[in-house]
């Protein structure tokens, strides 16, 4: 149970690093706005008291005084220098270190933690102790009124509500009565099940949200209830103390209806109320991955069910079967959707952490940078967000160290003195594009070819387009940093970033004018798991088509498709390159009258796929082909029809380099 | 492993034949045994990669043992069977099914039963070869299936060569 509790207190302290670092970011940026600086302090002060709550008192300590800085900055008493924008992100980083504590760094750490509390201390002034710091000044004192009733599973999920009400207590003088009167009967007493609930009365000079945050960690395992009651210390009032004590237990509206009988009516009136995060209502709940995981395992084996379901339906037709069946096609359809929407995350997650690589990397190279982003709030599954931590991170440092120029560079250019890299994401059909821009030196292509001779990467005559240039660099070798850097360009290049993309079925694109740019776009799928699909046919193989690659199908006369010698067809009066799959798969020519056409867009590039027949819309549930397969990477898995049989998925951008 | 080897020198083997030869893998390898499923090819593939079949919803490479160990390929018959093995393919420890003309019994060899096998045989070959047994006058290979299905290499096994061994 104490592990569990660690562990939630680990998870919940990553967050809370996380949003601190982001805070400080954007102070960095914007040091004027006290905002920000209220939050760090805000951040701080309830890390710090989380902290010590669950023995972490090194962390403790050093946040007390960190929050110092911060509580003086924030009171104008000492106004934002670089140097405490430097000692906050290297504690941001030394926290972190602290919290993992990697066994091979303690040395290091120890040593950290000294030096930088020397300079925490330093900076804060170091004159408030510990035990007045957490007090805010501020805010006049009030009573509140606190009913706390946790779930009854609260002890098992590792919470004790004991701990939790020292902490609150400790805010300001205080009146309490424990409720009793859920205990059961001994028969029925279940020593791990929480009965009890309390009502407090809390004099403090807290406010309502610092209250509430001593309740972070169980919002979701309890009923919290602060409210207000007026600046009036009735805890002083002998009378009402009386009244309350003879009463024994009390609620909001008993303390309200003697706060009106011993008080003058003007402080009577509650001010606002703080309703805690329930279970109902519009608010946020916490999952862990991994139930959101078995929930898309269940979704899968269900789509796959169904799937079987309309096939028994097609073959056995009554009518109340087929009502049935298409019933819980559509609920199977919704549900998937749902599930699905459930293990996105928005693109921000991404940025939040690159920001301060981008910060950092920019520094140790001497240039100046703005890093923008757009399309924060677009959504991808969560296993994609994670496996793109990895190649955007490369991305970005190749962007900062090739692409952007030094400031003196790009002044004599008439460039503006900082770069900007714009980290640009947003939704087109069933893919997103993650685009990272920089308006930096692009990338020359005769140096990029010349460099591929010289690895021997190409034949030194061959005649290349810009594109096929480009996707030089995707070689596995291949590196343009003049000087190995510690920064980028140490071989380990953009082809790991490649195979990772690919990895996710998605596309990596280059756009780039010399002088001017470059645009890195990666092109990924929605979901990793489901997708809708077309299935098609070639004799009696049935093979799936990602609908979300599909722009258009045509039926044509056989006889009427006539390639040229480039193997491009003439589709609506513009030039497509043709994929027969008969014969990429080595199939013998059909001898069918009637073929179909799918035309297919991936990027920018279109295709039109050429198969024997359309046989219908098909959700498939993706499973991978295994490592037995991996030279057949045009296959980016393959789904259970509803007949048992296999078919395989294809990936449209590796059919389309199959043939080029 | 090596404790249970004190105890009892004797392991399980399951014999498989083809081509009228035959053939053992350490019962430890398999996971169980089909009966012929449909298999969807994978184009582009190599011969002896017949393609995928659907195990209980899991998507499962199947290899044509014959076209692997260079014989003469023959249609599915009633026997035709699907040993489904785990093997370490490189870090990984991946599940296929080898296609098999007729699975026989599963055999107990003690350990000093196993023979080398002679000098002379080639040494590409002896890679994928844990031993030899006789066995009422037969020789029966024990395949190191690890190293035989997950190298790309189609391999060549006539048990008929080693006639000269012990």
């Amino acid at each position: 149970m104490a592990e569990k509790a660690h562990h939630k207190f680990m998870q919940e302290a990553s967050e809370l690093i996380d949003d601190l670092e982001q805070s400080v970011l954007e102070l960095e940026k914007e040091r004027g706005n006290a905002a920000h600086i209220e939050q760090i302090f805000r951040v701080m002060h309830t890390f710090k008291g989380t902290a010590k709550m669950f023995g972490f008192d090194k962390i403790g300590e050093f946040t007390h005084y960190l929050e110092n800085i911060y509580d003086e900055l924030r009171a104008e008493k000492i106004t934002l220098s670089e140097g405490i924008l430097e000692v906050t992100f290297q504690s941001v980083d030394h926290i972190r270190n602290l919290l993992h504590q990697p066994a091979e760094l303690a040395h290091a750490i120890e040593q950290q933690h000294a030096q930088l509390l020397e300079k925490v201390i330093h900076l804060s002034g170091a004159a408030t102790g510990i035990e007045t710091s957490h007090k805010a000044k501020k805010h006049a004192a009030q009573l509140y009124y606190i009913h706390f009733a946790p779930a009854p599973h609260f002890i098992k999920t590792g919470n004790n509500p004991l701990f939790l009400l020292e902490d609150l207590l400790r805010h300001g003088e205080y009146h309490m009565h424990t409720r009793t009167e859920n205990i059961p009967s001994v028969d029925q007493y279940q020593a791990d099940t929480t009965y009890l609930a309390w009502d407090i009365l809390l004099y403090t000079s807290s406010s309502a949200s610092e209250l509430e945050d001593e309740f972070m960690f169980v919002m979701d395992d309890c009923s919290l209830q602060i409210t207000a009651l007026g600046t009036q210390n009735l805890l002083q009032n002998g009378a009402f103390l009386h009244d309350l004590k003879k009463a024994g237990s009390f609620t909001e509206k008993t303390i309200l209806s003697l706060q009106a009988a011993r008080t003058s009516p003007e402080t009577a009136t509650p001010a606002k109320t703080h309703k805690a995060k329930s279970a109902s209502g519009n608010h946020v709940i916490k999952v862990t991955y991994e139930k959101i995981d078995n929930l898309m395992g269940l979704v899968s084996e269900l789509v796959t069910t169904q799937a079987r379901l309309s096939l028994y339906t097609d073959q056995h037709k009554t009518s109340e079967l087929e009502e049935i069946a298409e019933n819980v096609e559509k609920l199977v359809r919704q549900l998937r959707d749902e599930a699905f929407s459930i293990s996105l995350l928005p693109v921000s997650h991404l940025k939040m952490r690159f920001e301060r690589l981008v910060r950092d990397t920019a520094k140790d190279l001497h240039k100046k940078v703005h890093f923008i982003s757009e399309g924060d709030d677009t959504e991808l599954d969560k296993k994609i967000i994670e496996a793109l931590t990895d190649p955007l991170l490369h991305i970005l440092r190749n962007s900062l160290g090739h692409g952007l120029e030094l400031p003196a560079e790009r002044l004599a250019k008439g460039k503006p003195e900082f770069g900007t890299l714009l980290l640009k994401s947003y939704t087109s059909g069933a893919h997103v594009v993650i685009e990272v821009h920089d308006d930096g030196a692009g990338i020359d292509p005769t140096r990029v070819k010349q460099k591929a001779i010289e690895k021997g990467l190409i034949e030194p005559h061959a005649e290349l387009s810009e594109k096929e240039i480009y996707n030089l660099i995707f070689l596995p070798g291949f590196s343009t940093a003049q000087a190995i850097t510690d920064v980028s360009g140490r071989g380990v290049g953009m082809d790991v970033v490649k195979k990772a993309v690919v990895d996710l079925r998605g596309d990596i694109q280059i756009e780039s004018t010399l002088g001017k740019g470059t645009i890195m776009r990666l092109i990924l799928p929605l979901s990793l798991s489901i997708i809708d699909g077309l299935l098609v046919q070639l004799d009696n193989h049935q093979y799936i088509i990602p609908l979300s690659s599909i722009e258009k199908c045509y039926e044509v006369a056989a006889d009427s498709i006539t390639p040229d010698m480039n193997g491009l067809i003439v589709l609506d009066a513009e030039q497509i390159p043709l994929i027969d799959l008969r014969k990429v798969f080595d199939l013998a020519p059909s001898e069918k009258e009637r073929t179909n056409l799918i035309v297919s867009r991936f990027g920018n590039q279109k295709l039109a796929i050429q198969v024997d027949d359309i046989v219908d819309e098909y959700q498939a549930v993706i499973k991978p082909l295994g490592g037995m397969y991996k030279h057949q990477d045009f296959a980016s898995g393959a789904s259970i029809l509803g007949n048992g049989r296999v078919a395989l998925v294809l990936d449209v951008s590796r059919l389309g380099e199959l043939v080029a | 492993m090596e404790d249970f080897k004190l105890l009892s020198n004797t392991d399980s083997y399951l014999t498989f034949s083809m081509n009228q030869e035959l053939f053992a893998v350490s019962v430890k390898k398999v996971t169980e045994l089909l009966e012929m499923l449909p298999v969807t090819v994978v184009p582009k593939a190599p011969a002896y990669m017949r393609g995928v079949i659907n195990l209980r919803g899991s998507v499962v490479p199947v290899l044509d043992t014959r076209t692997k160990f260079s014989l003469p390929s023959v249609p599915d018959s009633i026997d035709t069977c699907i040993v489904v093995m785990t093997i370490e393919n490189g870090e990984e420890l991946v599940k296929i099914g080898a296609i098999v003309d007729s699975v026989s019994e599963v055999i107990e060899i003690p350990n000093e039963e196993i023979m080398p096998l002679p000098a002379i045989s080639k040494k590409e070959r002896a890679q994928f070869i844990h031993g030899v047994i006789k066995k009422e006058e037969r020789f029966i290979m024990i395949l190191d299936v690890d190293r035989v299905f997950s190298t790309e290499e189609v391999i060549s096994l006539k048990a008929t060569e080693l006639e000269n061994v012990g």
